[in-house]
């Protein structure tokens, strides 16, 4: 039986105190900081000008020869990746994924390019080729090119915590024996945006910010990347490969509570750490260490130590502190970051410190002041809270610790509703007006989705992956544009928290109570496939049993025009449409909502003949089928009509239909409605382009009759 | 402006700029406590509202203690800004 505990054998930082691992690391021990006033552009009259900027990063050195259109991000991104791999020393001819977390991608450089009517004409017409680096999917597909043999990507949005979500992809791609590595991390640039967000939010600290003090008062803004080289512990022993520390254990969850405002008693907080600890069969009393998220916010702070003292208890010996002082607050990179410090603080035997911490707020816990404290660290936690109340913990342990026992189930997923939002639905009409009043159309279709397809009395323990290609492009410019005309002091502060890639996932989740694992996955015209295989891997790995899958597309007049032609498949439509699609996927036989039809196989990466659609069995003979296709580009097809399924009725969303980042997830919600009515009893549902291609054979249940 | 108008402007001010769906300015009572009981806004609504006042009046609202205690009620803010000679309020 192969062992599925997962070891780190490589990590790969770039941060504004080193361009490396080992430089940052050494930083942070010595008690250094890293911020500066910002020199990347002028934010105008801001509170804060203190940034933890990574200072003479240039793209063009970090890009492959003829890739001149690399963004901030997608250079430290492949940077660190270059880094990790360098470190585990990766293999040549390996099955390697990429999962990624991040906020705001090449914001940076597009925001320019973007920001006018003017601009974006003149952008349409000669400068496309620049505006690949927009979607949060970019650096992900940079990391892809430059390493090589990469068979599965994932692009993570849980606002601060994706960088941390990647980690649990990774470890569920491993568990499922689907790739020999998983380079993990997160990578999120400077830019306009969050500069002027954080700022109309109140949120910065003209001063280096202060964790868990009790003069603390508001974060500093950062950037950065980290990669986590990750393969089991077999691989890694049987290559010999030196192993850094073991991910032994994770959570992530939701608090549906607030879409900036963490949840004051720090319940969620404390269920998220003791179910990592559990998982990786770890008590409280042998962690030596916890990076906590830390941000240097009233409120995050507050919550977090009353949390922390809860599971560690007052007097604990456990070591903690906060890296933010020193680095700045790097959001989607921040949970891939503290997991990479995390893992050296084991590999290293040293713990960095809060650095401007003098008073701490409560007594009770054991925190490293001014430098790092030297000390055998043989399990640590890190932790990652994000706006919308999206979390994730991770727990790492050294090689003397035992491995967890190897998680040896077989898992059935199950389909018991689905929901799908046509082009002409107008979904803000069936919520509440009250508790809908900040909500796009993007969130309208999220929260209206969710709610169709939940389960009423179990929706605290289900979650949500909600696919969404770009953001609320329209509303981020418009955002921008008044910072630009009217002011940083006048630009909307309740804007804000909707711009972010995983607000839509967010908002959803608190609107219908979904207190599971909450995120968003990008991935162009795959995005509502990828949240369904996420959504799968996630309740393989017994991190939920309920998970909502989905994807949204709503209208946006910048998507549409500038933006689409990137989501366009050869051989497809043309014109962007908008809709959505939702189905309720679960693991337990004893659930709520009676298991409609079933996921009896699935695929997903590159195509090639004679795998992935051959490897899902073959239509049996005198059983209704029918194959339900997504967005498909004509080698996807082409690739169809050569498999064994090739003589099967097709039903093809993307012929007809206008194309969209959601059709994938409206395909699922298709074949699980004529499930559902009997029409069919078994549906293939595809989608595919740019070489690879998702496919789920989904089954009726079929009850015995009397 | 008197009074009864810098309040009848601010009403109308809170249902734009804080998405206030279904609410009419009449609706908003001029003494009712506008956070938490009330109109129910949270800090997030204090933050926009303390945006919108800066850019229609021309007056930024003090943060903290004093904040809250202009943030108290539609009158309250009212009063503020007549006190305070609003440019937007003359």
């Amino acid at each position: 039986v192969p062992s599925t505990r997962i070891a780190v054998s490589g990590v790969g930082l770039v941060s504004a105190l080193g361009s490396s691992a080992a430089d940052t690391f050494a930083a942070l021990i010595g008690g250094e900081r890293g911020l500066s006033p910002i020199s990347l552009f002028d934010p105008g009259d801001v509170r804060s000008r203190l940034v933890g900027e990574v200072r003479g990063l240039r793209p063009s050195d970090v890009a492959p020869r003829g890739r001149a259109e690399y963004s901030r991000t997608d250079a430290m991104a492949v940077a660190a990746a270059r880094e990790a791999t360098a470190q585990a020393r990766l293999p040549g001819g390996a099955r390697v994924g990429v999962a990624l977390g991040g906020t705001t991608g090449g914001m940076f450089e597009t925001e320019a390019l973007l920001s006018s009517e003017e601009q974006r004409a003149r952008v349409s017409a000669e400068r496309a080729a620049e505006l690949v680096s927009y979607p949060l999917s970019a650096s992900l597909h940079r990391v892809a090119e430059v390493i090589g043999g990469v068979v599965r990507t994932r692009s993570i949005c849980s606002a601060c915590s994706g960088g941390a979500v990647a980690l649990v992809q990774a470890a569920a791609w491993l568990a499922r024996g689907e790739v020999d590595f998983v380079l993990a991390g997160g990578a999120d640039g400077l830019c306009r945006l969050t500069v002027l967000g954080f700022n109309a939010l109140g949120a910065t600290d003209p001063q280096p910010c202060r964790p868990f003090d009790r003069s603390r008062a508001g974060l500093n803004l950062g950037e950065g990347a980290a990669v986590l080289v990750l393969e089991t512990e077999e691989s890694a022993r049987k290559r010999g490969a030196d192993v850094l520390a073991f991910l032994d254990g994770y959570a992530v969850g939701a608090e549906a509570h607030h879409i900036t405002h963490p949840e004051p008693s720090g319940a969620r907080a404390v269920q998220l750490m003791r179910s990592a600890l559990e998982r990786a069969e770890l008590s409280p009393a042998e962690l030596g260490y916890v990076n906590a998220h830390g941000t240097g916010t009233q409120q995050n702070d507050a919550m977090e130590a009353r949390a922390l003292l809860e599971v560690l208890g007052a007097g604990s010996s456990t070591w903690v502190s906060s890296c933010k002082a020193q680095l700045g607050h790097t959001l989607g990179a921040a949970g891939a970051i503290e997991a990479a410090l995390t893992v050296l603080s084991i590999a290293r035997a040293s713990a960095p410190p809060t650095a401007g911490l003098t008073e701490p707020e409560l007594p009770g816990l054991r925190h490293v002041l001014e430098r790092g404290v030297a000390q055998p660290i043989d399990a640590a936690l890190s932790s990652s809270f994000g706006f919308g109340g999206m979390s994730c913990v991770l727990a790492f342990s050294s090689s003397a610790r035992r491995a967890p026992r190897a998680l040896q189930r077989t898992v059935r997923v199950f389909v018991s509703s689905s929901a799908l939002l046509e082009a002409d639905e107008a979904p803000e009409k069936a919520l509440d007006a009250e508790r809908s009043r900040r909500f796009d159309r993007a969130s309208a279709q999220a929260a209206s989705g969710a709610e169709r397809t939940r389960p009423a009395a179990s929706a605290a323990e289900t979650g949500l992956v909600l696919g969404t290609a770009f953001g609320n492009v329209e509303r981020t410019m418009a955002f921008l544009a008044r910072g630009r005309e009217r002011g940083p002091r006048l630009v909307a502060p309740a804007e804000f928290p909707h711009l972010v890639p995983s607000a839509p996932a967010g908002n959803a989740s608190i609107y219908a109570a979904l207190s599971g694992p909450v995120f968003a996955v990008s991935e162009l015209a795959q995005s509502g496939d990828a949240a369904f295989a996420s959504a799968c891997d996630l309740l393989e790995l017994g991190v939920a049993s309920q998970i909502v899958a989905g994807a949204i597309a709503p209208r946006d007049a910048i998507v549409d025009r500038v933006l689409g032609p990137l989501l366009v498949q050869p051989g497809g439509a043309s014109e962007r449409g908008e809709g959505a699609g939702f189905v309720l996927l679960s693991t337990s036989g004893n659930l709520e909502s009676k298991p409609l039809s079933e996921v009896l196989a699935r695929y997903a990466g590159p195509l090639v003949a004679g795998a992935g659609l051959d490897e899902l069995g073959a239509p049996e003979a005198g059983v209704p089928s029918a194959v339900v296709l997504g967005a498909t580009d004509a080698a996807t097809r082409l690739e169809l009509s050569r498999s064994r399924w090739a003589a099967l009725p097709v039903i093809d969303l993307a012929l007809a239909q206008q194309h969209h980042e959601a059709l994938g997830a409206q395909a699922l919600a298709l074949a699980a409605r004529k499930l559902e009515s009997g029409e069919l009893e078994r549906a293939l549902v595809l989608s595919g382009g740019g070489g690879s291609y998702a496919a789920a054979l989904l089954g009726a249940i079929v009850r015995a009759e009397g | 402006m008197d009074l009864a108008e810098v309040r009848q402007n601010l009403k109308e001010l809170l249902v734009t700029e804080l998405n206030l769906e279904g609410k009419k300015p009449a609706d908003i009572d001029d003494a009712a406590p506008l956070f938490g009981e009330g109109l129910g806004l949270d800090s997030l609504d204090a933050l926009q509202l303390a945006m919108a006042i800066e850019e229609r009046f021309g007056v930024a609202v003090p943060e903290g203690e004093a904040g809250r205690e202009v943030f108290a009620s539609v009158d309250a803010i009212a009063r503020f800004l007549l006190g305070a000679g609003a440019p937007g309020a003359r």
